[in-house]
This record gives C-alpha cells, structure tokens and sequence, in this order.
C-alpha cells in the first residue's frame, strides 16, 4: 500500500499489451490510489491478490484447505481470473451439473475463447 | 428477560412488522403459522444452483429447500425484520430476489440490468429496520457493439412492497468499491468500501463514518480488508475485519487483527485492533453475549478477545469456511460459505456435528432466522 503513489515502472511493473500501455499513460500516480489489492472484487482482473500460489505470508499453509472448497468461491466472483474461468460473465454455464466441487471435479472442463458459453 | 418473555416480544413485533411492511397475501401466511408455532431458530443460506436452505440447527435437518428461478450468484442474503423474507442477490449477481422462508413463494424481485446495462452487486444488499426498504448498489457497464462503458455506481432504493418486477423508488450515485451494506435503526445505511460511508437513503448524502482509507494514523499502515458475507443481524451490528501493521517497516513492526464495526441500533461506530494477526479471517462476527469477544472463521474457526488483545482459541477446521454466524443466545457457532456442508460448534469449539447439502454455498451468506 505504500507503494501506491508510484507510477507503475518505479514498481518494476511493464506493461505487455496495449491495454496496459494505456494504462500507464493515462494514469497519474494520484489515480493510483484508487486501486487497491482486497478493497474490491468487483470483477475479473480487478483483485491483485497473488493467487492460489501464494498466500499472504508468502507460503501456501494459509490458502483455502482444500481448492475444491474454494473454487466456486474464485470463479463465482471473478477471484482468481487466471485459473478459472469466471461465472459471472464470461462463462456462466460453467459450473453446470457440478454442484459440489468436492465431488464434481472431475467434470470442470478448460474453456477456450469461442466456446459455447 | 426469560426466554419465553423473549419469544413473547418477537410474536408481537412480527406481528406489528408484518401488518407494516408486508403484502397482504404474506400477512395471513405468516399469520397462521406464527399462531401455530413456537418461535425457532433456522439457517438460512444459497446453495448451488438456486436453492434457498432453510434448517434447523438444533435438529441438524433441512425444513425447507425453495428453488429460487435464475442462476446462483452471490447468495448473499439480508432478511427482513420479522425474518421472514430473505433477500437474496441472484442470477449472477444482477438480481434481488424475496423469498419467503414459511412458504417458498417469491414475493420480490427487481434486476440492476436492462437496457443495454449489466449491472452486478458486489453482495451490497441491505433492508431498512421497517423493512419496508430495501436497498443494493449496483455497479454498472453499458455494454456497447465494441466497447463497454463503465457507469456510475447506483444505490437504488426500492419498495419492498413493489411486487416481481420491481423498480427502484429512487437512484442515487454511490461511491465505488462497495461491498457489503447495513442499515441502521436511525435510517442511515452504512456501506463498506474504501471507508466505511454513511448514506441517508432519503436524499443519498454520503459522508465517511469510519475512515480506512483515510484514517489518519501515522504509525499504521492502511489496513487491509475483505467485506463479503452480510452477518451481523445477531447482535444487531455492521461489522468488518481488517488487519494492520503497527510501525510498519520499523524493528517494532506488529500485525493485528481490526474491526470496524457500527451499532446499527445506536449508530454509535468503533475501529480498534482487537488481536495478533497470525492467521487469515474471512469473516467476523461478535458474541452477542459479550461484544468485545470475536468469532472468525476461515481455514481455523478463532475466537478473539479485544479486551485483553488475544487470541483466546483456534482450531483447525475439516476445510476452509467464508461464512460464520451464531445463535442468538450465543452458545452455538455456525459456519458456511465456501464448500458444501455447514459446521455446528459450541462456544467452547466442541464439534456438534455437520449438514451436508447437495451443493456449494460458494458465496452465500449464513444467516440466522427467528420465526
């Protein structure tokens, strides 16, 4: 959190796509301040959390115990956009016919753009 | 007071609350079965794909399952003062949804979306003390052939008289980041963002009540939060964790666990540290005994005391929780969200036993019901 009046090169952040360039640009270190990792989970992309890899203390021992726990949990509000896919928007049917994760892992299936969602 | 006095006091004010606020054809359900039944204590939460569990603790069974037409998301739940209706965010997170729990029937929906708007609640749903109000922000996108712009954030106010395609009395903006919401008995609603705000729901004049973000505390860092699961309805209280380093970067350098929290019935708000942080809590509730002791839950169930600043008992739980409630007597601890049973301990952290239910709560909240 100190970090946040630093612009995102001064964090050791580059930008990889056009996206991100526009980001850079068009944002001053001020407007930084409105994005903050835990504050929000309004969506994919918007959580800066570091994922499942690691918790806050840098391990793992403090991470939901087991994934399947917590899966629904990520996906159903965009949590972790990487590792699944999300179904608040993009991939609503997602989790169809799979209401308990801990049972129904073995039916999650990867996702590709074009899919029908 | 007794607790026949108890249950005396809640028979009368469900009764005055339900002529109030609710629609007629409510009225003489709960009419007849209030006459009929001692008043009991039920679990309410969201299960995948779109049920609404009601159970009894005490008998570790299912009463009732009601399908919930749309698709789960986020199960986050409020109920209205006679507790009787619950609230529930649904169908990914764009509608609110009436149910109530003595008959399953749908008596309220109202949807942020439409017209080329998708809206979604962040689990910002709360009900006014009457409960003749109900109201939830959205966060809004207008989705356009090759773009999507980002509106305003909207805090709608609406009747909660208004029937299955309900309509908001009244739109205001609304800050950003807005989680979870409660409403106070002195009309205001106070909203957990950045800081946690006061709205008067009359004219949508906001004001910071607790500044997080904007705390002016030199020797702490700002403090970290996570604000999802709408409890408090126990103890009557708006309430949010968070933690902290004290000294941060000095060789003094200390990790708490806060709160900031808001007696809805006096409106009266508090931020303390209460304890060490030395594991993760993704809820918090207060024992409504002692109001100072702290219940949270994640992968450990932990109880908190912020008198003495200590953690007074952790124990490892079968797999993580989100959601934590408790009795209102206090001497049960609940625990949902996440996976797909809820957990019964006593307040001394012996297991009581287990429900298992054909879905995940993912989200949801665990809410306790008296009726």
């Amino acid at each position: 959190m100190t970090n946040n009046k630093k612009n995102l090169t001064a964090l050791g952040l580059a930008p990889l796509n056009r996206k991100a360039r526009e980001m850079e640009r068009a944002a001053s270190p001020e407007a930084l301040e409105e994005v903050q990792a835990m504050q929000t989970i309004a969506g994919c992309t918007s959580s800066f959390d570091p994922g499942w890899e690691v918790d806050p203390f840098g391990g793992v021992a403090s991470l939901c115990q087991p994934m399947e726990a917590d899966l629904y949990g990520c996906a159903d509000p965009c949590w972790w956009p990487a590792q699944v896919p999300d179904t608040m928007n993009t991939y609503p049917n997602w989790g169809d016919g799979a209401d308990r994760a801990e049972d129904d892992w073995r039916k999650f299936d990867s996702v590709y753009p074009g899919d029908d969602k | 007071m007794n607790s026949s006095e108890i249950k005396l006091l809640n028979l009368t004010l469900m009764g005055l609350l339900a002529f109030a606020a609710q629609p007629l054809v409510v009225n003489a359900a709960v009419a007849d079965e209030a006459s009929a039944d001692e008043v009991r204590e039920y679990l309410v939460t969201m299960v995948r794909p779109n049920q609404l569990y009601v159970i009894d603790p005490e008998a570790q069974e299912v009463v009732r399952t009601c399908d919930v037409e749309g698709a789960f998301g986020s199960g986050t739940l409020q109920l209205s003062p006679d507790e009787r209706i619950a609230y529930v965010l649904h169908n990914r997170w764009e509608d609110v949804v009436g149910i109530d729990l003595t008959s399953c029937e749908e008596v309220f929906r109202a949807s942020g979306s439409g017209n080329s708007i998708r809206a979604k609640s962040i689990a910002s749903l709360a009900v006014s003390p009457d409960g003749s109000r109900l109201y939830s922000i959205w966060d809004r996108a207008r989705l356009g052939l090759d773009h999507y712009e980002v509106l305003e954030p909207q805090l709608a106010v609406y009747d909660t008289a208004a029937g299955l395609a309900a309509e908001p009395l009244a739109t205001f903006p609304a800050p950003r980041q807005v989680t979870t919401m409660g409403a106070a008995e002195d009309g205001n609603l106070y909203l957990a963002g950045a800081d946690i705000y006061r709205v008067d729901p009359e004219n949508g004049e906001t004001e910071i009540a607790i500044a997080n973000r904007n705390w002016d505390r030199p020797s702490f860092s700002p403090p970290d939060s996570l604000a999802m699961w709408s409890m408090g309805e126990v103890a009557n209280e708006f309430l949010r964790p968070y933690t902290v380093a004290e000294h941060p970067g000095e060789k003094n350098e200390a990790w708490h666990w806060g709160i900031s929290r808001v007696d809805l019935a006096t409106g009266e708000t508090e931020n303390k540290e209460i304890a060490p942080f030395e594991f993760i809590i993704f809820s918090m509730v207060s024992d409504p005994r002692e109001r100072d002791v702290f219940y949270g839950v994640y992968t450990q169930l932990s109880k908190l005391d912020a008198r003495t600043q200590e953690i007074v008992k952790v124990i490892d739980l079968d797999h993580t929780y989100y959601s934590v409630n408790t009795s209102y007597d206090g001497s049960r601890i609940y625990l949902g969200g996440a996976s797909s049973d809820i957990a019964i301990y006593d307040d001394d952290f012996n297991d009581l036993g287990r429900i298992r239910l054909p879905g995940d709560m993912s989200t949801a909240t665990l809410k306790v019901a008296r009726f």
